[in-house]
């Protein structure tokens, strides 16, 4: 790794040490907890919480390609003052384009059959079904909603096993294996709740 | 993760370059390829070891300081053993990782219709009216939606890495991190809005709530764990439209998890 990278990283990890230990004890100061223990613990996880802030920015950041840079370190230094090669660029992406290039699924290959609008079906039948769920508990309604509820969940779980979980698709041995288990599970909940 | 394949063993002795012409130390004619697998791994043992600690530290509390970093450690370990698909003799349409993803979900549906039928056998005898007074119905429907569009996004993004759409994929997948710890964060509001109230594992209630809610919220963590080792090995470039089982078993964990959230605020928040 570079080194200033690690002397960064160093200081970044020093700093949410320093305000880890000095914060800490004045925390703990009315507390029963002995204040060298305190600025410790508060050390270590500054330390370490500094750290792992830092977990989703190297997740973001794309890393950069491992080329060997050939210049001379003048030539190097000199070269922000140079003028840039004018690079031709499209015109800009509008937001729209941008969603769909970040976040629709390609399609297969021409002989496979693609998911997307199957998931997307799914994905509205169950913000719907849980809309109307709630909505049963709003409004007065003269019978019990107990039944339909138990029913609209039922359909719930149903949809996320079949479709989600692929098991409508997959071998029919992982739905027997899944399904198992559930005489089992019935046997529990009736038990305990009769 | 290279230390973990056996590579090719170097010639034995010292062939002379001069007189010799090179030959590879190994054969790969048709038929006797040489078959690289990895040692078998410790890192089971490790986490095994590693649960125990953690189960310890129920009364002991210090050896969390001790268990965390164990378990931590193996689960690293598991996570960057290199993955290999392997198909049962008898069974060769079957997948030996995925069925056992299965037969651990089976497990889990059992667990967890106990801890339901504990609580719907409490709820029948005492009605908890005083907990439902405290308990927010809105709250928990944006839990309940943040689930299930993080579960949609899980399958968005395997449906992206089945096409080798990469960048959709960490998309989809960074979605569904976020949308993780938005409902363990939801949950963290609603439980210290519950203590407030002086609700808390004393009551009636609070056993079976705390219980019920707190297993699934801790398969949540180990959700968001999971996803954030899975993102570092698609950083790695591990993931592509021939290798995504393991983006497809955690899917399936995901989607199990969603299904008992499903469950729970009908029977929590909806029946009352």
């Amino acid at each position: 790794m570079d080194q200033s990278l690690v002397l960064l990283i160093l200081f970044w990890a020093m700093s949410g040490a320093l305000i880890g230990g000095v914060v800490t004890p004045i925390l703990a100061a009315n507390k029963r907890v002995n204040e060298w223990l305190a600025a410790l613990l508060g050390t270590i996880a500054g330390a370490v919480g500094n750290l792992v802030a830092l977990v989703p920015l190297w997740l973001v950041l794309s890393r950069r390609p491992d080329v060997a840079d050939e210049r001379l370190p003048w030539q190097r230094d000199a070269a922000p003052f140079e003028p840039e090669a004018e690079v031709e660029t499209g015109p800009r992406p509008s937001p729209l384009e941008m969603l769909r290039a970040n976040f629709w699924p390609a399609s297969r290959p021409v002989h496979e059959h693609s998911h997307r609008m199957t998931y997307i079906g799914v994905f509205v039948a169950l913000a719907i079904i849980t809309a109307v769920e709630v909505a049963l508990t709003y409004i007065d309604v003269p019978f019990s909603i107990v039944g339909p509820l138990v029913a609209l969940s039922t359909a719930k779980v149903l949809l996320v096993v079949m479709f989600f979980m692929h098991l409508r698709f997959d071998s029919k041995l992982y739905a027997a294996v899944f399904l198992f288990a559930v005489p089992f599970a019935a046997m529990a909940l009736i038990v305990l709740s009769l | 993760m290279s230390g973990n394949v056996r590579t090719v063993p170097d010639a034995v002795g010292e062939p002379d370059i001069l007189t010799h012409e090179f030959e590879p130390a190994y054969d790969d004619t048709p038929g006797h390829e040489e078959i690289h697998l990895p040692p078998p791994s410790y890192a089971p043992f490790i986490v095994g070891v590693g649960a125990m600690l953690l189960v310890l530290s129920v009364i002991m509390p210090w050896m969390l300081i001790l268990a965390v970093p164990v378990v931590a450690f193996g689960v690293w370990k598991m996570g960057s053993f290199p993955e290999i698909d392997l198909h049962p003799n008898w069974l060769p349409q079957l997948n030996d990782r995925k069925l056992g993803m299965w037969a651990f979900l089976a497990s889990e549906v059992m667990f967890f219709a106990s801890l339901i039928g504990a609580f719907i056998a409490f709820k029948i005898e005492h009605g908890f009216e005083e907990a439902y007074e405290v308990l927010s119905l809105p709250l928990a429907t944006v839990g309940t939606t943040v689930l299930i569009v993080s579960s949609f996004a899980v399958v968005m993004g395997l449906e992206a890495i089945q096409s080798n759409d990469r960048r959709v994929f960490r998309n989809w997948m960074l979605v569904t991190l976020v949308l993780g710890v938005v409902f363990l964060s939801i949950q963290a509001f609603e439980w210290y809005e519950l203590m407030h109230h002086d609700i808390t594992v004393d009551t009636i209630f609070g056993t079976t709530f705390f219980l019920t809610t707190g297993f699934h919220g801790l398969h949540v963590f180990s959700g968001v764990a999971w996803l954030a080792l899975l993102l570092i090995k698609a950083r790695q470039g591990t993931y592509s439209a021939d290798n995504y089982l393991g983006v497809e078993l955690f899917g399936l964990y995901w989607h199990f998890v969603d299904v008992v959230w499903i469950v729970l605020f009908t029977v929590i928040y909806l029946i009352h």
